[in-house]
């Protein structure tokens, strides 16, 4: 076995050791770990489901083409038919306007008075486009309101590609907001963690002493408190995506009464493998940096 | 002689190397090449007797095999080859100090160092300790005891340097 591998093994049992004898501290630095990943892991989890949403509505775009009243139908027809050759068009819908009342109503159930009340209907006739799925229905939506550009019988064309990129920025905006953020309370964290491991450190420090009388090199004695620095934050990584997954199906229970709203936009689909394994390495990475910070104010038990 | 302490003033030769100018990276090394006994013993609490002794072994980069064959002949070799899996807590006075020999000879060093080695122990245990240096003097290795037991050190009939108030008073006393 190479002295690496033998040191590694060291390092390995020795912090299993440590957790046998002194459990409190050990426990400690790793509920820290998984409360601050579990926060992180809420935060991925939303911005994925938000993200993969927006795709989505994104990939599905309609394109509304609301006529003027009183169109003659041979125009509408030659409307409908320029519009259903545009290549990645799956289907044209008719909507007139007895129809776009009853959609009205059943949106709105609230303001189904309304046009009652105005005497007339003044909601316009369309031809609802639904595009092909993908990434190319942008390019369609485009294409089909160049079809219809100049045309007599159109109103209006509308369709939310320009909202939808100014959600997809946002969300942007709010993952990168977050990062930083999160970046400067991991930092905190990295000190408070080291402030519980520092409390291991100095719980060993005779031990610690005997170490070095016996000639064992700076990182032979510094390696267990890192690997077990580590070890804590995998762990900690670990049980914040295991509560992660817990929260999001006890939350999924208590809003099953409410299919499609709030709860399964921002929390319907589990969190993905990528932001996974980030929340797992950071806490690695978080529990190493910590006990790093640990040992290092701890050089002073070096003599 | 660990370089645990700087000199005010002159030089510190171990082996012929001069251990006060020894650069900060190179004082393991030093110290893996000394045996050291100290009066309390120094033993890590949480390890067995065998573990504390291959613990020297560990550093050293011993393979685990033979770390485990050499650290229970030196266990053996100061008669506690019946006490390898206890922790020292278990152990007596006498017993601790014969694993902290043990560990100081695990690795065979050209010195070995002993701090008030029987200072904890009862006379005769203080004796028995000492006839283990002897052992350990009679194969090869120098031993440096610093004590003040003027009784033990005229009873042992080895060569005896005096310190007094920091100073060598009689550098050639033999008892």
């Amino acid at each position: 076995m190479s002295p690496v591998i033998a040191h590694l093994r060291y390092f390995v049992s020795d912090a299993l050791d440590e957790w046998r004898h002194s459990p409190g501290p050990n426990v400690l630095a790793t509920a820290t770990l998984a409360a601050v990943m579990f926060v992180a892991g809420l935060n991925f989890l939303i911005l994925a489901n938000l993200k993969a949403h927006v795709g989505r509505w994104k990939n599905d775009l309609r394109v509304s083409v609301y006529l003027v009243d009183g169109a003659r139908a041979s125009d509408v027809d030659a409307l409908y038919a320029k519009v259903a050759a545009v290549s990645g068009v799956a289907r044209v819908e008719r909507v007139d306007k007895d129809e776009a009342l009853r959609r009205f109503r059943a949106s709105f159930k609230d303001l189904a008075d309304v046009p009652s009340e105005l005497g007339t209907n003044p909601l316009p006739a369309s031809l609802e486009v639904v595009l092909d799925s993908g990434p190319e229905a942008r390019d369609t939506a485009q294409a089909v309101g160049e079809a219809v550009a100049g045309a007599t019988v159109v109103e209006e064309t509308r369709y939310d590609q320009a909202f939808l990129d100014r959600i997809d920025s946002l969300l942007d905006i709010a993952r990168w907001g977050g990062a930083s953020l999160g970046l400067v309370v991991l930092t905190a964290v990295a000190f408070v963690v080291s402030g519980v491991l520092r409390l291991t450190v100095y719980a060993r420090r005779d031990e610690i002493d005997i170490m070095h009388l016996v000639g064992a090199p700076p990182m032979l004695v510094r390696g267990p408190f890192l690997v077990a620095g580590a070890a804590q934050g995998l762990m900690g990584g670990l049980l914040a995506l295991l509560l992660v997954e817990t929260a999001r199906r006890a939350a999924r229970g208590y809003a099953g009464a409410i299919p499609g709203g709030l709860f399964d936009l921002a929390a319907g689909s589990p969190l993905p493998l990528g932001p996974s394994c980030f929340v797992v390495f950071v806490g690695a990475a978080l529990g190493f940096v910590s006990a790093w910070f640990a040992v290092r104010e701890a050089r002073d038990l070096e003599r | 002689m660990l370089r645990r302490e700087l000199p005010t003033e002159g030089q510190i030769l171990v082996n012929g190397r001069n251990v006060v100018s020894l650069p900060s990276w190179k004082i393991p090394e030093l110290r893996r090449s000394i045996g050291v006994v100290f009066q309390d013993f120094k033993l890590i609490r949480r390890k067995s007797a065998l573990e504390n002794v291959a613990y020297v072994l560990n550093v050293a980069g011993v393979s685990r095999g033979e770390q485990k064959r050499r650290s229970y002949l030196a266990l053996k070799g100061v008669g506690l080859q019946h006490r390898l899996n206890v922790t020292p807590d278990v152990l007596s006075g006498g017993e601790q100090q014969r694993v902290a020999i043990a560990r100081a000879v695990v690795n065979e060093p050209e010195l070995l160092l002993a701090d008030e080695p029987t200072g904890n122990l009862d006379p005769d245990l203080a004796v028995e300790i000492m006839r283990l240096f002897r052992e350990i003097n009679a194969r090869g290795t120098t031993v440096v005891v610093a004590t003040h037991d003027r009784d033990l050190i005229r009873r042992m009939q080895r060569r005896t340097i005096v310190l007094e108030h920091g100073r060598v008073s009689d550098p050639s006393a033999t008892a």
